[in-house]
């Protein structure tokens, strides 16, 4: 999977509230990947598991392919293919897409919470299994 | 109830009251996938044939929810339940209700405190 560079990467975990972002770098230190993969990973993860293709590729550019309809700027720091399955999602269920995001990322990191609000932020043990699971399956997938 | 807004007890009864009276042959039976729940944010329950509801939850993705395993199923195989008289009965939620999910799940809990929610 391609890593975003470091203006990206500070951008993107900007959006979230600062908790948050500290439990995406705590999950990227075990897994060894930057947060903003995990990010990434989550969204992945979250989409297949809906049947909407995840778009993790590496030839996928993380900044400036944003797809017509994607009006949040949080979308930007993604790529195309992804900010279309975010769309897809979106569409499908009725939920604004950067709140889709959220929902990823919350999912990831406490399967019980339904937003970053009432999300538990302590690094699980099989969450950390299925990250590697997950970026496993894609790097060879990808290779 | 008195710390929680009255739309939004309203609302937990509601739900509540759909999930209870869901007729337990329209729950999803238990199955290694949970290929016939939906992958979308919503208030889940463990229904039991005749024991009633056992566990109530939410989850943003509830398929997956459950495909990751689930401490309820842990706790009906501990005491000897039969998986056929278990089925899951939920409800999608909107993006509006989504975001006070946790309240409504706990104002249901409270209303008719499921066994397996408790442990």
């Amino acid at each position: 999977m391609q890593t975003a560079d470091s203006t990206t990467t500070s951008t993107i975990l900007s959006h979230f509230p600062e908790r948050i972002q500290a439990a995406l770098r705590a999950y990227g230190a075990e897994i060894n990947l930057p947060p903003e993969a995990v990010v990434q990973l989550a969204i992945g993860y979250f989409l297949e598991s809906a049947d909407i293709a995840p778009g993790l590729s590496n030839q996928d550019s993380p900044n400036g392919t944003a797809s017509p309809d994607a009006n949040s700027e949080i979308l930007t720091h993604l790529s195309s293919p992804m900010q279309k399955g975010i769309g897809q999602y979106a569409t499908e269920y009725e939920f604004p897409p950067e709140f889709v995001i959220e929902l990823a990322v919350t999912f990831l990191l406490d399967p019980e919470a339904s937003s970053f609000e009432d999300c538990q932020v302590g690094v699980q043990r099989e969450q950390v299994y299925l990250l590697q699971q997950y970026s496993k399956h894609h790097q060879a997938e990808a290779a | 109830m008195d710390d929680y807004p009255d739309f939004l007890v309203k609302e937990a009864q509601r739900l509540l009251d759909i999930l209870v009276n869901t007729p337990f042959d329209e729950g999803t039976p238990l199955s290694k996938k949970f290929n016939d729940l939906p992958p979308r944010p919503g208030i889940y329950a463990f229904q039991h044939h005749t024991l009633g509801i056992l566990y109530i939850g939410k989850s943003t993705n509830i398929r997956a929810r459950l495909r990751g395993g689930h401490k309820a199923l842990g706790w009906a195989f501990i005491d000897r339940m039969d998986p056929d008289d278990v089925r899951i009965a939920h409800i999608p939620l909107s993006y509006q209700w989504n975001r006070v999910s946790y309240q409504l799940e706990q104002v249901m809990i409270r209303q008719i405190k499921p066994p397996y929610s408790d442990r």
